[in-house]
């Protein structure tokens, strides 16, 4: 997959697991692994970018004598996700009209 | 823990040396973190290793990541309208309202922001197109001037005409290489001005489109760059090799080159009037201290480029420099002072009626008591010792500075003398007239 593309699926992704609630990182690192297979090179440097971008944010909770980082989404996470959804339901169509037209409705570059 | 997972560990920590402590100590947490929440999960090591992935791989993406946010905290500004990606570095535990409120506030400011930075982009870009425009311009005149310098060489100079052909080549390829590259730059700028300004998802899609146009950009960018630069080459091949540019380096570095000399000698009574005239050799009039009585001494200094004539026509002589048209451009490079000489030996007590000295480049130096004296240069200095004569001088320079009796004067005139015997006439475009031996209370500029 173009890696652009699979880069905002993926931050699109993560944000719409955590809007079901905050989680952890092993806990949604396996909920990612069942929808794609990806490792945990790939979820990590998400996870970076998204608090980076202030679309999540961090708290620690004690489990079992250590800290578990959870994460959870912010008023600008949850905005974003919105636009996600919106720029993925156009991308959908695009590629609906891609995948019928194979490539003849004139655009050209 | 298994040992094979601390040495996955250990690798990574190694690998990722030099980067902030701070995405260090993050990246190790979290890794640590989802080590031992596999483990207490009950997965197995080779589990575990399989879900963690290449370690080169997560250093390497941890590194991009780190030189991503960096570049990001600089350049990222908010979208418009479609409100994307927001500042980065955004404080983490500020309350909602304080939120929102600053986020407003940088949606506005981001707005101010990206319009500046998207017109100041075109605005860099449109100065690239000029300048590139320019280059190519200047390549073309490469062209005709080397055409024109080939033409000016007189037959026979084969190796001065493929040294100017060589030259030529080389300064057009090198000028359209640059125009080449200005002008994809300038591409480059405005197509990125232009991405930002339309902003968010149909960026996201554009940049697809646009990262393919700049891949394809690149590859443009080599071919023609390989291309102009090949031709540039070619020509500095061809034209060092005959020594013309090395010529051209040492005249205008004013280095001396070999020179064959010629000396004449004329019986004194014989002449009355003196005229010199040169293109960049010096001309140096003085009483000779070794010449003998009644006789007049020219020496000229005869580079292999140019030629020098002498003739008498009745009581005058007459000395030309000429080019021998093996040189091309020499017109332009005479401008420059050059390291020959043309010397008037005249015997002491020697009085010309009139001397003539003209120089385009060179320096001219008189000193003798002489009759009248015309002296000119386009951008030579002229010394002038007046020491011993009767006269009525007037210095004119344009740009140059006048220097009288050791002491810079301002204004381009100077006049001194009264009412005397002989007339002074010197005159510089460009340099600088010294004048010595005079008395300065004749001052009346």
């Amino acid at each position: 997959m173009d890696p652009q593309l699979k880069k905002g699926i993926l931050d699109a992704l993560v944000l719409s697991i955590l809007e079901e609630g905050d989680t952890y990182g092993y806990q949604l690192s396996e909920r990612v692994a069942r929808i794609l297979e990806l490792s945990e090179t790939a979820l990590y440097p998400v996870l970076r970018r998204l608090e980076a971008q202030g679309w999540l944010g961090t708290y620690a909770v004690e489990h079992n004598g250590r800290l578990r980082k959870y994460y959870h989404l912010t008023v600008a996470g949850q905005k974003r996700l919105r636009q996600y959804v919106e720029e993925l339901t156009e991308l959908e169509r695009i590629i609906r009209i891609i995948a019928k037209g194979a490539g003849n409705h004139g655009e050209q570059n | 823990m298994g040992s094979r997972i601390d040495r996955v560990m250990e690798k990574i920590r190694a690998g990722l040396a030099g980067l902030p402590e701070d995405t260090i100590r993050r990246a190790l947490d979290y890794y640590r973190e989802f080590i031992a929440e596999a483990i207490e999960a009950g997965r197995s090591e080779d589990e575990i290793l399989q879900r963690l992935g290449d370690p080169g791989e997560i250093i390497e993406q941890i590194r991009a990541e780190a030189s991503f946010d960096k570049e990001k905290t600089f350049t990222e500004t908010p979208s418009p309208g479609l409100g994307g990606p927001s500042r980065t570095g955004v404080t983490k535990n500020r309350d909602v309202r304080g939120r929102v409120f600053s986020s407003v506030a940088r949606a506005c400011a981001g707005k101010i922001l990206l319009t500046l930075g998207v017109f100041s982009l075109y605005v860099l870009g449109i100065g690239f197109y000029i300048i590139a425009v320019g280059a190519f311009i200047s390549a073309l005149v490469a062209v005709g001037l080397m055409v024109n310098g080939i033409s000016e060489i007189a037959p026979g100079y084969t190796w001065e005409k493929i040294g100017t052909a060589g030259a030529g080549i080389f300064v057009a390829g090198f000028m359209a290489a640059t125009g080449f590259l200005l002008w994809m730059g300038a591409n480059g700028i405005t197509r990125f001005a232009h991405g930002l300004w339309r902003g968010d998802i149909r960026r996201e899609l554009e940049q697809d489109r646009e990262t393919a146009g700049l891949k394809q950009g690149d590859d443009r960018i080599k071919k023609g760059l390989t291309v102009f630069a090949t031709v540039a080459l070619f020509g500095l091949g061809i034209s060092v090799p005959t020594g013309l540019p090395l010529q051209y380096f040492l005249i205008w570095n004013s280095v001396k080159p070999a020179c064959e000399v010629h000396t004449e000698n004329y019986n004194a009574a014989d002449i009355r009037e003196i005229e010199v005239k040169t293109l960049n050799s010096m001309i140096i009039a003085e009483v000779g201290e070794k010449s003998v009585d009644n006789e007049i001494r020219i020496i000229y200094e005869e580079a292999g480029w140019m030629r020098g004539t002498f003739t008498v026509s009745g009581d005058k002589f007459i000395f030309r420099e000429e080019s021998r048209r093996r040189l091309p451009f020499l017109d332009f490079v005479a401008r420059h002072e050059g390291m020959t000489a043309v010397k008037v030996e005249v015997p002491p007590g020697y009085r010309a009626r009139a001397m003539a000295l003209t120089s385009k480049g060179g320096h001219i130096a008189i000193a003798l008591p002489a009759g009248d004296i015309k002296t000119r240069t386009l951008t030579g200095n002229i010394r002038f010792d007046a020491r011993g004569s009767s006269y009525a001088l007037r210095a004119v320079v344009k740009n140059g500075k006048i220097i009288a009796g050791g002491r810079p004067l301002a204004g381009g005139s100077y006049t001194a003398g009264t009412g005397a015997e002989n007339t002074i006439e010197i005159e510089s475009a460009g340099g600088t007239v010294t004048i010595e031996g005079v008395e300065l209370q004749h001052d009346n500029y």
